[in-house]
């Protein structure tokens, strides 16, 4: 008896302490649909994100957590500074399960430093609407595990978008990242697709749409 | 060779219904592809910051990196710091995370030592045809940082060597198919 008020104790105690599940992702670059969705002082940023070889289905573990929408897509995590750094540490605080009879060490992500996000599909062209004026991909990363112990893999990453005022729509290019078995990037490559990209974007919001190519240079750890 | 540090939880886990237990005695299977993969991790320097009363290791997970499986995490079975599975068929592994827990009457304690995932890690193996594969054998290394706290990383280490790993398991694996070939390579590492 003495030792189940005992338990008791400690899962009333924790349950008080433990605050609610996972942190809020910075704010969503969002994805443009149409140049009638694009005010003035934005610009479209355009390109595709390749991973070599593509994840194999089930190599995620992410369905029915939170990062479920995350399957197949790469986070990009920005900041208008040079001065920010990727955050690649967790903190870990104790929380209880939903079933109330389970402590365990919750890992969290820390995104605090970041100004955006911008969610992109391996393999597919991402247009996405941002301010016009330059910005710095600070940190790339997949989500491999659920929310309850966060496993995430980095792409190298650090790079600019380097968008002039007045820019109507940045070709970025196609960033390849290439990986091993256990998902460290062996290398990366930008490679120009421009001419079908131009031709592509053209097609999907109208042939005035004025574009401009900025690569970006992502590099290798 | 290093592994690189990996933020220790500052905090045991308590757990208030049990952890799965791992196997103590090697089994036979009826799958003739599968192999006896082993290893041994000292974990002596593993109890700086815990309320538990002995650094033996009483689980290491593995997980399967390739062939990608719905469940990729194996359970292996302990006894004396050696480690083994005697179920992996073929494809890439590594250590996924190893530590000890103990119980208590209102509470069991787990210490974790979670190895980097998504890399290769100091553990890495490959299991191709049926047989006896051995990972190596490990040591944990713990320091205290003021910033960061307990940190640790894990080395490879000569000390014990397989043929003492071995002799740790032969009598865990009696009467299975794999004795006989646990003799066999004790024989020739003499």
């Amino acid at each position: 008896m003495f030792y189940i008020l005992l338990r008791s104790f400690f899962v009333a105690f924790f349950f008080a302490v433990s605050g609610c599940a996972f942190p809020s992702f910075p704010p969503l670059m969002p994805a443009v649909k149409d140049l009638s969705s694009l005010p003035p002082g934005k610009t479209i940023i355009f390109g595709k994100i390749e991973l070599i070889p593509p994840l194999s289905k089930g190599a995620q573990r992410i369905k029915g957590s939170r990062l479920q929408a995350y399957e197949n897509k790469a986070a990009l995590l920005t900041s208008s500074s040079t001065l920010v750094k990727a955050n690649e540490d967790y903190r870990y605080r104790l929380s209880l399960s939903s079933s109330a009879n389970q402590f365990f060490m919750l890992k969290e992500p820390v995104y605090d430093r970041y100004d955006k996000m911008i969610e992109i599909m391996f393999g597919e062209t991402f247009y996405v609407m941002a301010e016009d004026k330059p910005f710095y991909v600070v940190a790339s990363e997949v989500y491999m595990n659920d929310a309850r112990w966060f496993g995430r893999v980095f792409l190298p990453s650090g790079y600019k978008v380097d968008i002039k005022s007045g820019d109507e729509a940045v070709y970025v290019g196609t960033i390849r990242y290439y990986r091993n078995e256990f998902m460290d990037i062996v290398s990366v490559d930008v490679v120009d697709e421009y001419e079908a990209e131009k031709a592509a974007i053209m097609v999907k919001f109208g042939n005035k749409i004025r574009v401009r190519k900025a690569l970006v240079s992502a590099k290798s750890k | 060779m290093r592994v690189g540090r990996v933020a220790l939880i500052a905090l045991s886990v308590l757990v208030f219904f049990g952890c799965a237990v791992a196997p103590t005695v090697i089994t036979n299977s009826k799958d003739e592809t599968v192999s006896l993969v082993y290893g041994y991790i000292d974990m002596s320097d593993g109890v700086k910051a815990t309320f538990l009363n002995s650094s033996k290791v009483s689980y290491v997970n593995l997980k399967q990196i390739d062939p990608v499986i719905d469940k990729p995490v194996k359970l292996c079975g302990v006894s004396n710091g050696a480690f083994w599975n005697d179920r992996l068929s073929a494809g890439i592994y590594q250590v996924l995370e190893f530590g000890r827990y103990e119980r208590t009457p209102v509470v069991n304690i787990t210490r974790r030592y979670p190895l980097p995932e998504f890399t290769k890690n100091i553990t890495a193996f490959k299991v191709s045809k049926p047989g006896l594969y051995y990972v190596g054998t490990f040591k944990l290394v713990e320091e205290y940082d003021e910033k960061m706290g307990y940190q640790f990383t894990v080395v490879e280490t000569g000390k014990p060597r397989e043929k003492e790993v071995l002799e740790i398991l032969l009598p865990l694996s009696e009467g299975t198919k794999w004795e006989a070939l646990i003799q066999k390579r004790i024989k020739e590492l003499k």
